[in-house]
Formats: C-alpha cells, structure tokens, sequence
C-alpha cells in the first residue's frame, strides 16, 4: 500500500502535478534510491512516448460548426425529452389522480372494509380502548346470536346497573 | 412549465383531498334510531322489593346462547337518536352512561362510562339485528350489561 502511495506520488511528480515541496523531497529521494530512479525513468518515457506517438484524429468541420453540431444536440436533446415525456406525463396527470379516486371509492363504499367485527370468535385488538388502569376488556363475536361483546373487568367499579 | 406550479396539478391535489375527506355514505344517511338497555343477570331468584321485570324474550333468549346466567331483567330501556356524524349520550343509571357517535354508515363509536369516568370505548359496526353488548361482572356473582342496537320505532 505503501508502494503503490508512492508510485502514485511519483507518477504525480512525473506530471508535474506535486507542490514544490514535495517535489523538491521527490527529487532528493531519487537521487538516492536506485529503485525509485529506474521506475521514474520508466514513467517519463512512456509519457513521452505517448506524447510524441498519440494519433491525431482531425474533425472534417471548423472548430466553430463542430461545436456549434454539439451545442444545437444539447438544445435539441430536452426538447426531444419532453416531447416523450409529455406524452406519459400527460397519461400520469390522469391516471394518479383517477387511481387514487378509485381506490378512495373502493374504501369508503365497500359495506365492510376495515370496519366490520365479522370475525368469529376473540376480537383481538378490535379497536377498544380502556383508558382506565384497573380496568381491562376483551371482546368477542357470537355470530349465531349476531352479537358483538365488550367484556370490561373492573376493579372496584360495581353496580352499574342498579346504581346502589 | 414545473409540474409544482401547473394549476391542473393543484386542482387534481385539491379534488383528491376533498374525496379523502369526504365520506358520501356518511352524507347521504340521516340520524339513527338506537335502543339501549341496561341488564342485569343474575342466577337467583327475582330480586324483591324491586320493580324489576325481565327483559324481552329476544334479547333473553340471544343473551342465554352466549352467557350463563338464567334470570336476565332490564333496569332501563332508552331509545335514542343519533344524527350522521353526530353523537348523543344517555344515562343508563346513576352510575352507568353512554355515548354513542355516529362515524359513517352502521359505524359507531361506542364510550361507556362509569361514575363519569370512560371505562371502555369500542368501534362497531350495527346492522339491524346486530346487538353490541357491553358487559361486565356485578357482585354476588351477578353481571350487568348495556345492549345496545339499531331499532325502529
């Protein structure tokens, strides 16, 4: 890792892209590792003969029409996007709103949906609420007798129905 | 044009709020025509020195398929109103009173309360001949009920 930190440092150096500092440094640690000089030397002569080998592809146009072929597609480009995505937005400008209008019909029209206690048996966690601490309920359904219960435990809450 | 600032978007935003918050079953139905009773059970004999008379053989009869109790006696009977969306509380006895609200269509919010406090509250949907009954023990192994449906006059 810490090779590979160091080639790095000097293929930047080869670049001329280090601070004069650490160039300078570069530079002193060179002259002493014979390591160090040889990879150096590698990397200067393929930068140059990169630089002196690279194929120039000249454009047929002017610089000016070239970039200007370029600046007219950027232009072109959002248009061509929008006309695409028109097309779709417009479909999802109605068919969001519709979905969501039909799903809130299919809510609130269905007979029973979310409210009915049709379930057989103990209502678990069938939308009772005891606020009272010494008090607890569970609920339960009689389907032969159509009959929904609250079954409330009280403590110390006795005579409800005679009042005494 | 931002889709944030077409006015068709708002208006498709604004149709969409008003259809969450618009309940058509609740605005096509009325007020409702409740009967509560408040029961108490007993396996003993009839009480005396109580004017104390049994409950309708309907309610006896469903309230016998599910509880044990043989003697079932009705301490008070109150029919009651409620408009759509609203709500109406009554006093069963001195100790015992309900509320009852009006959510939707056959939807109820069901408060019972005892010494005024709110002992239990329940969501319940009531057709008609479907009871909810709201019940607990009494003393000397008694227990009391409010049976509460939906009734015609």
């Amino acid at each position: 890792m810490k090779e590979l930190d160091h080639a790095l440092k000097l293929q930047a150096y080869v670049d001329g892209e280090l601070p004069d500092r650490e160039a300078r440094a570069m530079a002193e640690s060179l002259k002493r590792d014979e390591r160090q000089q040889a990879l150096h030397d590698g990397l200067r002569s393929i930068k140059a003969l990169l630089r002196d080998n690279e194929l120039e592809l000249p454009v047929p146009e002017t610089r000016e029409f070239y970039w200007s072929q370029i600046q007219r597609g950027i232009a072109a480009e959002p248009v061509q996007r929008a006309s695409g995505a028109g097309l779709l937005s417009g479909w999802l400008r109605w068919l969001v709103p519709v979905g969501a209008t039909a799903l809130l019909c299919v809510y609130w029209l269905w007979p029973t949906a979310g409210r009915s206690g049709s379930a057989s048996g103990l209502l678990v966690g069938h939308e009772i609420e005891t606020p009272l601490a010494e008090t607890t309920s569970f609920a339960f359904r009689s389907e032969s007798a159509a009959m929904t219960v609250v079954w409330v435990e009280t403590r110390g809450l006795h005579n409800l129905a005679s009042g005494e | 044009m931002s889709t944030l600032i077409r006015p068709t978007f708002w208006a498709w935003v604004l149709l969409g709020l008003g259809w969450a918050g618009f309940d058509p079953v609740q605005a096509q139905e009325g007020e409702v025509d409740l009967l509560a009773q408040l029961v108490w059970a007993t396996d003993g004999a009839k009480p005396t020195g109580k004017d104390l008379k049994e409950v309708d053989a309907a309610t006896r009869d469903k309230l016998r398929g599910v509880f044990r109790w043989k003697g079932y006696f009705e301490i008070a009977r109150k029919e009651f109103k409620v408009a759509a969306t609203g709500m109406a509380r009554v006093r069963m006895s001195s100790k015992c009173e309900i509320e009852v609200e009006q959510l939707g269509k056959e939807t109820f919010e069901v408060k019972l309360f005892g010494e005024g406090k709110m002992v239990v509250k329940k969501r319940q949907t009531l057709q008609s001949g479907e009871l909810l009954v709201l019940a607990g023990d009494d003393k000397n192994d008694t227990a009391w009920f409010v049976v509460i449906r939906l009734h015609k006059p």
